[in-house]
Parts: C-alpha cells; structure tokens; sequence
C-alpha cells in the first residue's frame, strides 16, 4: 500500500502501557495511527481529525459505544467506528453493531490480526467511497442514442453507461450482464414487435417447407424501408440513484402485459414467447409502457 | 462454429463453447443437437459451463431442442449451471423444466 494510501485510524484504548506498543507496530507499518486514552480526548480528537476510522474499547466506555459514537457523529455523520471487546462483553460488540460499528474485536488484542481487519475494513471504505463519488459525478447522467432499425438488427448494442458503472464498482458484473440482457431484450420487442410490426405467434406460423411466418416476415420487412428506417430512441439517464433507460419506438403499439402474468410457471408461454417480458420484470425494478406501448422505461436502482 | 458432441448410445452431451447469444452460436447448437438426435440418442445434455453470456434467443434454441426431444418422450438436461447462466435459467423458471445431469 503507497505511503498516501496508509490507513489513518484513532485507537481509543484505556490500558496506557499498551498505547506506545500500538503506536510503534502500526508506524512500523507505516500507518498513521493516533491514541487517545479517554472517554472525552478520544471525541475531542475525533471531531478535530479527520480519521478514516474510529477504534474504541468498550472498557473505556463502560460498555456504552452507541453514547460515544452518537456524540462523534453529531459533527462527523459518516464517521466509521469498530470497537474493541472483552471476551465476555460479545452481547456489547453485538449491540455496537446494532448501533452502526462495522466490525467488533475481541481481547487479548492481536496485532496482526488487528492490523488486517483494519486494513479490510478500509479498503471496503474506500471503495464505498469511490463508487459514492461516481455516483454523484454521475447524478445528472444523460445521454441519447439514436438508431435506425437496421442497425440495431447487425450489433447488439450495450449502453456504454453499463461498462463505466462496472468499471467504477458501483454494480458487478453479473448485474451488468443482467441489466444489459433486459436492456437487449426491450430493444429487440421495440425492433421486432415494434418497428417491423412481428407478431411472436407466427415464431409457431410454419409453411409447407417448415419455414416460420415470423423469420420469413423479418427477413422481407429489413429490406423494406417503410421498416427498416423506422428509428429508435434510446435514452439514458441517472437520478436519485436509479438507471433509466427510456427506448421509443415508431411502431403501431402493443398491448403490453402486466408484471402478474410473469410470476408462474407457464411451459406453453415460455416455449412460444414471453421469456423476454420475463426477463426484463425480473431484472428492473420498475417497467412502465407508455404512448400505447411504443415508449417502455426500464428502471433499476443503483 | 461448431459444438463438440460425444454420444453413449442413448445418451449424448453436447459442449457448447461459445456464448449462447447471436445467430451463428444458436444455429451450431441446432446442427450439433440435429446430428445427435438423427443419431438416436433420446437424452441430451447440454455442458453450458463455457457461455458466460445466453439470452432469450439463445434460450429458444435450448428449449426447440427440449420441445422436439418431449414430442418424442426423451429428456433434455443440462450439467450445473454457474453465475449469470444459472441465474437467467432460475429467472426464467427453466430450472423447473430441465434437469441437472450430475454425471460425467
């Protein structure tokens, strides 16, 4: 870990012997660790410092953490605390739990084992932190794509959007995957159903040469412009931490299904059709179809 | 694009390697389970353990194959299933239709 990226942490810690000891291990490591042996140093210092995190010993508190924490955070609303807890004070760590701690050690106190769960807890800080900061770089977040039908036929397209929140930590990329897969699956009603005018019953429509209806109907409609050069809209936007991506079609509409029809088992429907509609319901958050089906919002909260 | 096939009479597997997406990769999965089914095997089983990424097309190809396989009274099994094409599978309830094949 660079020098500049070295924990900076207060240790509140009673047994004074000990403090020097701490001091010494953690500069030894290169961390910037301070020590305050009581109960209103520890808040003065606290409130004045700026210390990624707070580490305190129930001891000092006569097993009282949430009195503590609560008076630090009156002046430091995000402060992160851990405690430090006698072997028969856990129904204490538990409670600080309850009360906002991230984590609860117990004596005797080991070094090394301190010296990690420090170093886990924060670097899961700082990541918090990073994707806090793209977020909020990302709160007016707009863009808009537009396409013809053809070509979003030949590409898949992926909001680039998706890439820059993975990238940043924000969603992982299963969820990636899965709010693109919904997202492609909405495009393609509003190129398919919408667009071209196919319906998913002729997917079961065969001619005499086992040709279906649908494949041959959207193969000939590519090649017609009244079709082909209908365009799509894509919008995307971030708000209140939600993702929405808003695509408008310029077809003649559908009746669009509710959410209810999704959430039994139907081998009929799932062998024909529907497995999209499924899949975006059961990825989003919130669908909405408006402008009698041509406009469908899709919105997942971050 | 083509899908290795390995056949024990009955009994076939059929590895796809690519990801489940796109229409070449659905068009070598029907090839792959044409020449196993006009081979006679009745139960098949699909390794899916190479595709990271599967979608409602994709999806229609696996159940064409376990639409033609049911008309026959065979079975079309899947090994298990890892990350977003477990998931998909559960979210579309196939896990419900298809069974696990444990074996090698």
């Amino acid at each position: 870990m660079a020098a500049d990226l070295q924990p900076r942490f207060l240790l509140v810690h009673e047994e004074a012997a000990f403090n020097q000891d701490y001091q010494n291990f953690f500069k030894q490591n290169g961390w910037n660790c301070k020590v305050a042996s009581d109960f209103e140093s520890a808040v003065k210092e606290a409130c004045c410092s700026d210390y990624e995190i707070v580490i305190t010993d129930l001891d000092l508190l006569g097993s009282d953490s949430t009195a503590f924490m609560d008076k630090i955070r009156l002046q430091k609303p995000n402060q992160a605390f851990m405690v430090v807890c006698s072997q028969n004070q856990a129904a204490s760590g538990i409670k600080a739990l309850r009360s906002g701690a991230l984590d609860f050690i117990q004596k005797p106190l080991d070094l090394r084992f301190l010296h990690e769960t420090i170093s886990r807890i924060v670097a899961t800080l700082r990541e918090e932190e990073a994707q806090l900061k793209l977020l909020r770089r990302l709160s007016n977040y707009e863009a808009q794509y537009k396409f013809s039908t053809m070509d979003l036929v030949s590409v898949p397209f992926v909001p680039p959007i998706l890439n820059e929140l993975q990238r940043g930590g924000v969603i992982d990329l299963n969820t990636k995957l899965k709010i693109s897969l919904a997202f492609q699956e909405a495009l393609t009603n509003c190129v398919e159903h919408g667009n071209l005018e196919l319906e998913s019953s002729w997917k079961e429509d065969f001619d005499a040469s086992g040709n279906d209806k649908f494949t041959m109907l959207k193969e000939k409609r590519l090649f017609d412009p009244k079709f082909s050069e209908r365009p799509v809209v894509v919008d995307c936007s971030i708000y209140n931490k939600e993702l929405t991506f808003k695509i408008e079609d310029c077809g003649p509409g559908f009746e669009f299904p509710e959410a209810s029809k999704f959430s039994v088992v139907d081998e009929a429907s799932l062998l024909c059709y529907g497995r999209g509609l499924r899949i975006i319901y059961g990825t989003m958050d919130r669908v909405r179809y408006e402008n009698g089906g041509r406009i469908v919002t899709l919105i997942k909260s971050l | 694009m083509d899908f290795e096939t390995s056949s024990n009479g009955e009994k076939a597997v059929i590895r796809i390697t690519e990801d489940l997406d796109s229409e070449q990769s659905g068009e070598a999965l029907r090839r792959a389970f044409n020449q196993v089914y006009e081979s006679g095997s009745r139960t098949v089983v699909l390794d899916l353990s190479d595709v990271e990424i599967i979608n409602s097309y994709g999806i229609g190809k696996v159940l064409m194959c376990y639409k033609r396989l049911k008309a026959d009274n065979g079975v079309l099994m899947v090994k298990p299933l890892k990350g977003f094409v477990k998931e998909t599978f559960e979210l579309l309830m196939l896990d419900k239709l298809l069974p696990v094949y444990d074996g090698e």
